[in-house]
């Protein structure tokens, strides 16, 4: 057998600080050879990334390698920097985690693809823009010619993310190293970036470096689990998938959503008395929120309306839970905010317990607050980050009910930090000092504190590791059966949605397209939009060849300046005709009881 | 329903946490400041400057215009306590030097004040409210901009006449707008963050959304500014004195002590050398404990 391409042994990676050392990574060895493609698997804090570094010579200041890496027999770990710099960005290539923050946003898409294959080689600079639009090609994107010309902040997260790509296949590397390469993106965009990766295993060896199992599943060839800095599982996928060893492992694949239809539902402890002759709690009718945007016409520009939310109607009844769900940039964030008077509504009505929210003073709205709770996406940018976690929770009851003693207000702050299930102690630090799971649950307690009738979750655990999700979504719900507050969920994932919601709402560019009970949805999605977003939940138990057979939407969501006439789905549908271009389609009930705005549904 | 696992804290915070009562931002500012030692050391060093200014001139042997007729523009010198020499009248340095600290120290840290009150007011406000009226307010501070500053001092002061207190509203009163301008900035991207947006939907006024979400993030730079602007505006002092518009003779500041010495370095180098390093000492003082002040009021900051 041949030497391996790339071989890590007994890797350990400590961090000094001034308090104390950390040993981020404790051991770690494995070989990865032409034509493997390995995940390494882990939570965050697990050690993954901190490896991917070592191995890179990225690693902060404060950080010591110790241990062995070798790229063909070549020694590389603190090997100088100018030694590294021959086999870096040449032989092994690596894709980070965000791709907006790692395309410099001042260079043009064709001098970041250049620049590292001319230092490499001295190429010319035709020679290297040719090289980089054959690049660019072999990432599927759209138009490659014009991109080499725009700035990062023009292109998607998608598109940003195949330009890193292509970054890294410029100099064709013979190892690519890929840091949560679609942890940041929509499922939908995660199953074309996942879909192109599996093509590209022919060429290049690949190291995936995941939180999510479902990502290595139907890519990887070999598994590793790692956990507290050691590897504790690896093996063939298969293997992995079939017959897990270490607990560590069951308790990944256990995070995963189940393809079974009622797998991971929770049910309520009671149903939920649908309005008991009350009417609805909230009741959205026609929503529209248009944004005022610049489009550039030659010389002049003009204001020409983004239709954020386009006349959207629903209602949620006392103790219910209605999801929606969408991609980014469907206006999903943007209804929710609307729904609170965070931004203003262009047209339509919001009705709250049959009282029209629009037509309140801003005074008369913010004393309607108190009964609306708001769980928003990023658990850190949620929090004041000069606030103690205890004054955070305490806000809003200082707000509300001022007449409160201070040794009441923090009693009901340690009874909201026990019951989102945080310790008492934690009242007294600071939002930094807590992981991503551990804010969103004091955003949860401070949403809750007032026991609101509605809770507005805006993306809750989205930026979450797969096992905090599923953690999350009990609390809220353990939450809602005890204090019967209804849930607006909204999610990208259509896998969180069923786990927790009794009606599901699908939007797209500002529309619903569909609208069913929760089970109606996910057995028989009726609108192609709908289907394909089931289809991009990463399912584990697939291997390649099913993979292959799934429903990957091309292309990305069009722009809401400019939506394609007709229907607004019609560019991306796999069954549209030409009926589609001309006519936009009616929401209309079905058979099955949904409501769906399709031709053919 | 299983409950969620109990989660753990990775960071240990400092100790003795287990209080009972919740604190505040304020109160571990307070702890994390005395923590900081050049930053205490600054202020032990200010007071005693303080404390000097205020009871020297007032205690001395000589007094701040008594002329010494056998020491004309003499070095220090331990003779009739002319610690540190005298001037070419004749003057006494050290009730000199002490009551220049207290114009200067005062100027400094009034009109800063007066400057950092304004200019965070109107640039939160400014940056928060947004739109037509935030650039409206913005425009006006563009306008005042372009007046020349000390062309504006002055108007001000031979309208409405000499005076100590006008001479802080009138340097604070110019000082404002850079303030005004670094803060709307920091409110523009700051009203975007989530918990902005979680304080609206809580129902916040708009005062208190300004007082505990907004400005308390922005202290970084203002601090990082305002030790700048101390400085500053002690300088600023002199030019008027000079120009006739602050404070008159007998009485002095550090800025008419050092404008003066440094037109007799030749002669007399100890007129420049010691009130310039009086005035050094403190500008030290004042940007360790803008550190301190900055790092105690981050509680990111675990360096210290």
């Amino acid at each position: 057998m041949s030497a391996p391409l790339l071989a890590c042994e007994n890797l350990h990676v400590r961090f000094t600080t001034r308090a104390s050392e950390v040993h981020a990574v404790r051991g770690v060895d494995f070989e990865a050879r032409a034509g493997d493609c390995i995940g390494i698997v882990g939570e965050s804090g697990s050690g993954k990334t901190q490896t991917a570094m070592a191995l890179m010579g990225l690693l902060a200041d404060n950080a010591a390698a110790s241990g062995s890496v070798r790229f063909r027999e070549e020694e590389i770990l603190n090997a100088p920097a100018r030694r590294l710099n021959r086999i870096r960005g040449r032989r092994i290539s690596m894709v980070f985690q965000d791709p907006m923050a790692s395309l410099t946003p001042f260079l043009r898409i064709g001098e970041q693809l250049c620049e590292a294959l001319r230092q490499h080689s001295g190429m010319s600079r035709e020679k290297a823009k040719a090289r980089a639009l054959e690049v660019l090609g072999i990432v599927q994107i759209s138009d490659p010619r014009r991109r080499l010309r725009m700035y990062p902040h023009q292109l998607s997260g998608g598109q940003r993310q195949r330009v890193m790509i292509a970054q890294a296949l410029m100099c064709e590397p013979d190892l690519l190293i890929a840091d949560e390469p679609t942890t940041a993106l929509d499922l939908t965009i995660q199953a074309q970036i996942l879909a192109f990766f599996r093509s590209l295993k022919k060429r290049v060896a690949i190291v995936v470096i995941t939180h999510d199992l479902g990502v290595v599943a139907g890519l990887c060839d070999k598994v590793l689990v790692m956990q507290n800095g050691r590897i504790v599982e690896r093996g063939a996928i298969e293997r992995i998938f079939r017959a897990p060893r270490h607990p560590r492992t069951r308790a990944l694949l256990a995070a995963l959503p189940r393809p079974g239809r009622n797998a991971d539902k929770l049910t309520p402890d009671s149903a939920p008395e649908a309005g008991a002759g009350s009417g609805p709690l909230l009741r959205v009718d026609d929503l529209k929120v248009h944004f005022a945007a610049r489009a550039r016409n030659g010389l002049r520009s003009r204001t020409v309306p983004l239709k954020a939310v386009d006349g959207v109607s629903f209602q949620i009844a006392e103790g219910e839970t209605v999801g929606i769900v969408g991609e980014s940039g469907c206006g999903k964030s943007t209804l929710a905010r609307a729904v609170l008077r965070l931004i203003g509504a262009t047209g339509g009505r919001i009705a709250w317990q049959g009282e029209e929210l629009s037509r309140l003073s801003r005074k008369a709205m913010n004393e309607r607050r108190k009964d609306l709770g708001v769980v928003f996406q990023d658990p850190l940018s949620s929090l004041n980050p000069r606030m103690t976690i205890g004054s955070i929770i305490a806000e809003p009851l200082r707000r509300f009910h001022p007449e409160m003693s201070r040794e009441d207000r923090d009693a009901a702050v340690l009874n909201a930090l026990r019951e989102v299930g945080l310790e008492r102690e934690h009242r007294n630090r600071y939002p930094h000092e807590f992981s991503g799971g551990q804010c969103q649950r004091v955003s949860i307690a401070r949403a809750m504190i007032l026991k609101p009738r509605l809770l507005i979750c805006d993306e809750p655990v989205s930026s979450l590791d797969l096992s905090t999700r599923k953690q999350t979504i009990r609390l809220l719900h353990e939450l809602q059966n005890r204090h019967k507050v209804a849930i607006l969920f909204i999610s990208h994932d259509l896998s969180v949605v069923r786990m927790v919601c009794d009606r599901v709402l699908v939007m797209h560019l500002g529309r619903f397209v569909e609208m069913a009970e929760g089970n109606t949805l996910f057995d028989a999605p009726s609108h192609p939009y709908t289907q394909a977003l089931i289809s991009a939940i990463p399912a584990p138990g697939l291997m390649a060849q099913q993979q292959a057979q799934r429903i990957i939407l091309a292309g990305e969501l069009p722009s809401p300046i400019n939506p394609p006439s007709g229907c607004a789905f019609r560019t991306r549908c796999p069954i549209a005709t030409s009926l589609c271009g001309e006519q936009a389609p009616a929401f209309r009930m079905l058979e099955n009881g949904a409501q769906a705005a399709c031709h053919y549904a | 329903m299983t409950p969620p696992a109990a989660p753990k804290v990775e960071t240990a915070a400092d100790g003795g946490a287990q209080l009972l009562s919740g604190r505040s931002l304020w109160q571990d500012a307070m702890a994390r400041f005395r923590r900081h030692r050049a930053a205490m050391a600054s202020v032990w060093v200010l007071g005693a400057i303080t404390v000097l200014a205020i009871l020297t001139p007032e205690l001395w042997p000589n007094s701040l215009e008594d002329v010494n007729w056998d020491y004309l523009e003499s070095p220090p010198t331990t003779g009739n306590y002319l610690w540190f020499g005298t001037d070419a009248n004749g003057r006494d340095m050290v009730p000199r030097t002490f009551y220049g600290a207290r114009i200067s120290l005062a100027i400094g840290v009034l009109t800063t004040l007066v400057a950092l009150i304004i200019g965070v007011a109107y640039g939160a406000i400014a940056g928060y409210r947004g739109g037509v009226p935030g650039d409206l307010m913005m425009r006006v501070v563009d306008v005042l901009y372009a007046l020349p500053a000390l062309f504006f001092v002055i108007i001000l002061v031979t309208v409405f006449g000499n005076s100590f207190l006008l001479i802080f509203l009138c340097i604070g009163a110019v000082e404002w707008l850079t303030l005004a301008r670094i803060v709307r900035g920091q409110t523009l991207s700051i009203k975007e963050k989530e918990y902005v947006q979680s304080a609206r939907a809580a129902g916040l006024s708009t005062a208190s959304i300004l007082l505990r979400h907004i400005i308390p993030n922005v202290t970084g730079p203002v601090i990082a500014y305002v030790t700048l602007l101390i400085p500053i505006n002690i300088i600023v002092e002199s030019y008027l004195s000079f120009l006739g518009l602050g404070v008159q003779e007998p009485y002095t500041s550090w800025g008419r002590l050092i404008a003066q010495g440094a037109n007799e370095t030749g002669t007399a180098p100890w007129l420049l050398i010691i009130p310039a390093s009086f005035l050094a000492v403190t500008l030290f003082c004042f940007n360790f404990i803008g550190d301190g002040l900055r790092d105690a009021l981050d509680p990111k900051d675990r360096t210290r």
